[in-house]
């Protein structure tokens, strides 16, 4: 996300807050405590909603779909009622335009090759009041806001047209679910409900969109020869390499006067591969290069040698011996650290939406939820850690809402969640966390002050696995980046993982090391069974190898990046399974490519 | 795994819904002056190798499997089908789509054990079998097949497919073996699979460019015409070209490569009536060529007629609940026999015993009145001026497409078939089908319907009249626009049809002026329903569509002159319940 300076007029303040999060983060990591750098928020004009007032910056003026949304949406305002049914209190009009490039090779030739543009608008409208509205009692759950595509083209009128249609739908359906959600209230008792939605200061913020500016042709030259790499190695099965490149520009106009224009941009290159081991059990692994622009993804050279060192992980791993069930402590490095923190823990520091029955269990603000050595800090806006860039985060939010960090846990104590402006038990006010639909961190920084580094971690790790009378403890170094998962799993206390194949956390690369000469081996088939939050409260992390990584966070809509950072982790009374004893045979015939 | 033959899960077969494309009369006029279709040649060498590399995959599959495991194999085939399509779409002046796509889709057919008894053979149970596994094997495939003629990733792909589907079908031919030693013995013992020559056949490969942006200002501008009209509230104007290259080979020798192009523009609008109904009209055009497109005064005229039939339907009061005699008008007649009787003369449904096999022990006996002949031939291009789209040299399993006699005078003659025999009726008559990917199954291609009686249409209406005044109702009906239908042919539902009448006139008796209805469906049984036809006019004509079965969505044609049936039962349709839009259109310009 980045603003044009011609058109952010706020981006002073802006870059206040981004240098306050800056040594937020940098004092947090070293232990040294910095004071919270709030975001002053001073916003400048409208309590209007309608574009084109005297106030309207240039940038306003020239955007005809800002235009369109903002006449149709005071239009909404104003008008749009039913005669027994109140007008909506609260409206916001979301239009995202995006343009996308797929690729996708396998050996050797390209096998899809797409450029997409599309144009789908959001809007929610509210009936009733803050306290109780369309959205409370699981009315609105899915509904509360309705999406449907709009014209391509910048055109006033066909906007407007297609805006009016889906502003029709929407009241209508919003005033159904407040008649639900009231009478659902009769009956039922609800002690502290929260309200339905809070207060939040309008911001105007006009950005400038953005354009997908990858070149085809040479990208399908280059994924066209990243899925060549393949044909190296004849114990590599199935194979394929995805190119996937996008441009987001995403305008919100709200009846409280907000206006934002923002503009992101997106590029990843999945590769995944699986081969088969004599027995026939399948070994897939993948590798993921996320960055927020295509210039910026690893050069050809680098992305072909980390393929290269895939395809002997994974040929490794069709020679290893097949993993045995355990419990005990596991040892998650690196990668695999990232997965593992981006898996368990935004369900422990996010707020959910009140679906009117309670939703956040025991969950309490000042109870610890992990071990007291670890403290979490989000913060959306920064863009580097220690040299090394950040998936971008955002300044504002889904909903409009200026993004502030957060000290979300410290010394193992839940001090506050990532908010939206849907009010929760842990929370009343958006901390401007809202992507796509629910909350989400930005950028998370998990963080030790227990002192110990990694080698002291693998020597817990074996002293650990000897108390407890075990001959061997495990190290998981790679998981299945979570980018090739199903990416949907949210379920919060008790997640289940099963390895292999389109798994949500699939370990990829697990060793067994002896504990009495500490000898390590590599292991095949070892699948997660359980992990529950309640592991998060032993979690023990290294204080020396705190890294960047891009992991895949889906949100209520859909899947998106985020980067987080954290050191490799020790977990104990981890429960892993032997690999499924169903498997294919192998092939009859050798790929006719190897057979020549 | 073999073909989606093994088992039909579907239980609807549906004929006709979704879009439609109507042929006009005159589409040939003056065309589209500036497009030009080009017949690209490509250079030979690069045109054989998508062709030369599933020739040699299948020879060493069939000289390798042939024997590797438990039941021999007797049968391989590969159909690869390259589907490029444009769609741009525009609706109130203003472009909404403008996609292009491209995809190589496999289909692999292999086959274990010997004709008369294979791996497709259908599995009785309780349960279905599970859904048919369309390509190599049944989870993946689809998309994935290489767009580029590179020939060590295309024999990749089919050595990983073939590969799959031959441990499939292993598995899938001791099932059946022993499903057949378990189970009554089947009412139909014909053999899994018939003999068919082999064909070789080559089409150089054609490539329509198209004027993309000239299409967007046509579309533009046509699309700007529902702005006349304020009671229609949703509406588009798409043009759409889709060209497939299929290439086939198989173990019999085989060998096909050819085209299969359409373009079509089609309109649609929607409007709410007062009473919440949503009346929502199709009109379109699909010719083979870019020359046959129709010129901008053309489309404009159908989006007009179009704009305006909307609205007057909107308007009409809601049709009640009616049996008495009715005119199919052509179009309608024509979806009428496509459900009725098409759907229950597809071969394979003969013998499957989740079937209600309306016609299996008919042949040779009379179904419908003498004067009523029906037959199917996908080998005519065109029905007069009009293009039939169901149209195909060879069909999906590389048979020569034939025409087929199905009712001769009333009386049943034989059935659509593929290459799955049934009692009687051993060969293929070309009638194979499926969508690019999908497991062929019989299907329909250009049905027509013919009546040796027949009068003047205005004589049709007086009959109709008469008839309504024979039965003591106030009115009889005039159907003139369907959108679809659908038919039931399976036994666990019951065995009916329905089909989606847009406008419905009544005629009355009393010489009251024709009054148009909105919002009933046709129902009934076939068997009744085919015996009831009285008389037919002199206007012969050809509802064009995209039919979609358990093998998927395929363009068919079905022709007919405008019939008058003594008896037909409809009901009301489910209404949507949206209240008209609360505001008025946004002010343009503003």
């Amino acid at each position: 996300m980045f603003f044009d300076s011609r058109y952010f007029r706020r981006r002073s303040v802006l870059t206040g807050v981004l240098a306050g999060s800056v040594s937020l983060v940098a004092g947090l990591l070293a232990s040294v405590s910095v004071g919270l750098a709030q975001a002053p928020l001073a916003v400048d004009s409208p309590a209007s909603a309608a574009l084109g007032a005297a106030s309207a910056s240039e940038g306003e003026r020239s955007d005809v779909v800002l235009k369109a949304m903002g006449d149709e949406l005071a239009r909404t305002m104003k008008s749009l009622k039913l005669p027994a049914y109140p007008l909506p209190y609260f409206g916001s009009f979301d239009v995202t335009d995006e343009q996308s490039m797929q690729i996708t090779a396998s050996f050797g030739a390209l096998s899809s090759r797409d450029v997409l543009r599309s144009r789908q608008s959001d809007i929610t409208l509210r009936v009733g009041d803050k306290r109780l509205d369309n959205s409370s009692m699981g009315a609105g759950l899915g509904m509360l806001s309705q999406r449907g595509s709009l014209v391509l083209e910048d055109n006033y009128d066909a906007l407007r047209r297609d805006l009016w249609m889906q502003a029709d739908r929407t009241y209508k359906q919003a005033v159904e679910s407040l008649t639900s959600a009231k009478a659902q209230l009769k009956y039922v008792n609800i002690e502290d409900r929260p309200d339905s939605f809070s207060d939040a200061k309008p911001v105007v913020s006009i950005g400038k969109g953005v354009t997908m500016d990858a070149d085809l042709e040479q990208w399908s030259k280059r994924i066209r020869a990243l899925s060549s790499v393949f044909k190296e190695f004849r114990t590599i099965r199935e194979s394929s390499v995805v190119l996937n490149v996008r441009a987001r520009t995403k305008r919100l106009v709200n009846s409280e006067g907000t206006i934002v224009k923002t503009g992101e941009t997106g590029a990843l290159v999945f590769v995944s591969a699986a081969a088969q081991s004599k027995d026939g059990m399948t070994i897939s692994d993948g590798e993921v290069f996320a960055a927020d622009k295509d210039s910026e993804l690893p050069s050809q050279e680098a992305m072909e040698s980390s393929i290269r060192r895939l395809c002997q992980r994974i040929e490794a791993m069709t020679a290893a011996p097949r993993a045995a069930d355990y419990q005990g402590p596991v040892l998650f490095e690196k990668q695999a650290a990232g997965e593992l923190v981006a898996t368990l823990l935004p369900s422990v520091v996010c707020a959910r939406g009140d679906t009117g029955f309670g939703s956040e269990e025991e969950q309490k603000l000042g109870k610890p939820v992990l071990a007291s050595s670890i403290s979490v800090l989000d913060d959306p806006i920064v863009k580097s850690y220690k040299g090394k860039t950040l998936k971008s985060g955002w300044s504002i939010d889904y909903e409009g809402v200026e993004a502030r960090p957060l000290r979300l846990v410290e010394k193992g104590v839940l001090k506050e969640v990532c908010s939206t402006r849907t009010p929760s038990q842990l929370s009343k006010v958006s901390n401007g966390h809202n992507r796509g639909g629910s909350a989400s961190p930005g950028h998370l920084f998990l963080s030790s002050d227990a002192g110990v580094g990694l080698s002291g971690l693998r020597q817990k790790l074996i002293e650990d696995g000897k108390k407890e009378g075990l001959d061997s403890v495990l190290i998981v170094r790679r998981t299945m980046p979570s980018f090739l998962g199903s990416g949907s799993s949210r379920t919060l206390d008790l997640i289940r993982f099963i390895g292999g194949r389109g798994s949500v956390f699939g370990p990829s690369v697990v060793y067994k090391v002896d504990v009495k000469t500490g000898k390590e081996e590599l292991i095949r088939g070892a699948r997660i069974k359980t992990i529950s939050k309640k592991n998060l409260l032993t979690m023990q992390a290294a204080s020396d190898d705190a890294d960047v990584y891009a992991v895949s966070y889906p949100t209520d809509r859909s899947a998106t990046t985020i980067g987080l950072v954290t050191p490799s982790v020790l977990l104990s009374d981890v429960e892993f399974a032997k690999p499924q004893r169903t498997t294919e045979l192998p092939p009859y015939l050798e790929n006719p490519y190897f057979e020549k | 795994m073999g073909a989606g033959i093994l088992s039909v899960a579907l239980s609807l077969s549906l004929g006709f819904v979704g879009a439609i494309w109507v042929a006009p009369t005159a589409c040939a006029e003056d065309g589209a002056a500036s497009d030009s279709a080009t017949a690209e040649p490509e250079n030979a060498e690069s045109k054989s190798i998508v062709l030369t590399a599933m020739e040699a995959e299948l020879e060493r599959s069939m000289r390798k499997l042939k024997n590797a495991a438990a039941a021999p194999l007797y049968y391989l085939s590969y159909s690869v089908y390259d589907v490029q399509t444009l769609d741009l779409g525009a609706s109130y002046g203003a472009l909404g789509y403008d996609d292009d796509s491209r995809s190589r889709n496999l289909y692999v057919e292999l086959r274990v054990g010997d004709k008369t008894l294979d791996n497709t053979h259908q599995f009785r149970s309780q349960a279905p079998a599970g859904s048919p596994l369309a390509f190599g094997r049944g989870y993946s495939g689809g998309g994935s097949f290489p767009l580029e003629d590179d020939r060590d990733a295309i024999r990749t792909r089919l050595w990983d497919a073939t590969d799959g589907a031959f441990k499939q079908a292993q598995i899938d031919y001791m099932r059946v073996k022993t499903n057949r030693d378990v189970r009554v013995a089947e009412e139909d013992a014909s053999s899994d699979f018939s003999a068919a020559t082999a064909v070789v056949h080559s089409e150089p490969a054609s490539r329509i460019e198209v004027d993309r942006k000239l299409w967007a200002d046509r579309l533009r501008k046509a699309s700007a015409i529902f702005k006349e009209f304020a009671e229609i509230n949703d509406s588009s104007v798409t043009f759409n070209v889709e060209q497939v290259r299929r290439f086939l080979v198989n173990s019999e020798g085989s060998r096909i490569e050819d085209n299969r192009d359409s373009l079509r523009i089609t309109a649609e609008a929607s409007a709410i009536a007062k009473d919440g109904m949503v009346v929502r009209l199709y009109d379109g055009i699909e010719v083979p060529r870019q020359a046959d497109l129709p010129s901008q005064e053309k489309i404009e005229e159908m989006v007009r007629k179009l704009a305006r039939a909307v609205v007057d339907l909107r308007n009409a009061p809601p049709a009640q609940p009616f049996v008495g005699p009715a005119i199919l008008n052509s179009k309608a007649a024509g979806v009428f026999f496509h459900e009725v009787l098409g759907h229950r003369v597809e071969g394979h449904r003969q013998k499957d015993e989740t079937e209600g096999r309306t016609f299996a022990q008919k042949v040779g006996e009379q179904i419908m009145p003498a004067f009523m002949s029906v037959c199917d031939d996908p080998t005519c291009t065109s029905f007069g001026a009009k293009p039939l789209v169901g149209w195909y040299r060879f069909d999906n399993e590389g048979v020569p497409a034939q025409r087929v006699q199905l009712v001769e005078r009333g009386v049943l003659k034989g059935f659509l078939m593929g290459r799955s025999p049934i009692r009687n009726f051993e060969s293929s008559n070309g009638h194979g089908r499926g969508a690019p990917g999908a497991s062929p199954v019989a299907r329909q291609g250009n049905l027509i319907i013919d009546s040796a009686k027949r009068v003047p249409y205005g004589k049709l209406k007086a009959m109709l009249i008469q008839e309504a005044k024979a039965q003591r109702k106030p009115y009889g009906l005039i159907i003139d626009e369907i959108a679809g239908g659908f038919t039931i042919t399976q036994t666990f539902q019951p065995q009916s049809y329905s089909l989606l009448p847009l406008r419905v006139t009544r005629v009355y008796v009393d010489g009251r002026p024709d009054e148009l209805t909105r919002g009933v469906n046709i129902v009934g049984t076939p068997l009744s329903s085919l015996e009831k036809i009285v008389c037919a006019a002199r206007d012969d004509d050809t509802f064009n569509g995209r039919c979609g079965a358990e093998s998927g969505w395929v363009p068919v044609s079905a022709t007919a002159p405008s019939l008058l049936v003594k008896n037909i039962e409809l009901e009301k349709e489910y209404k949507q319940q949206d209240q008209p839009p609360i505001l008025p259109p946004p002010a343009e310009g503003k």
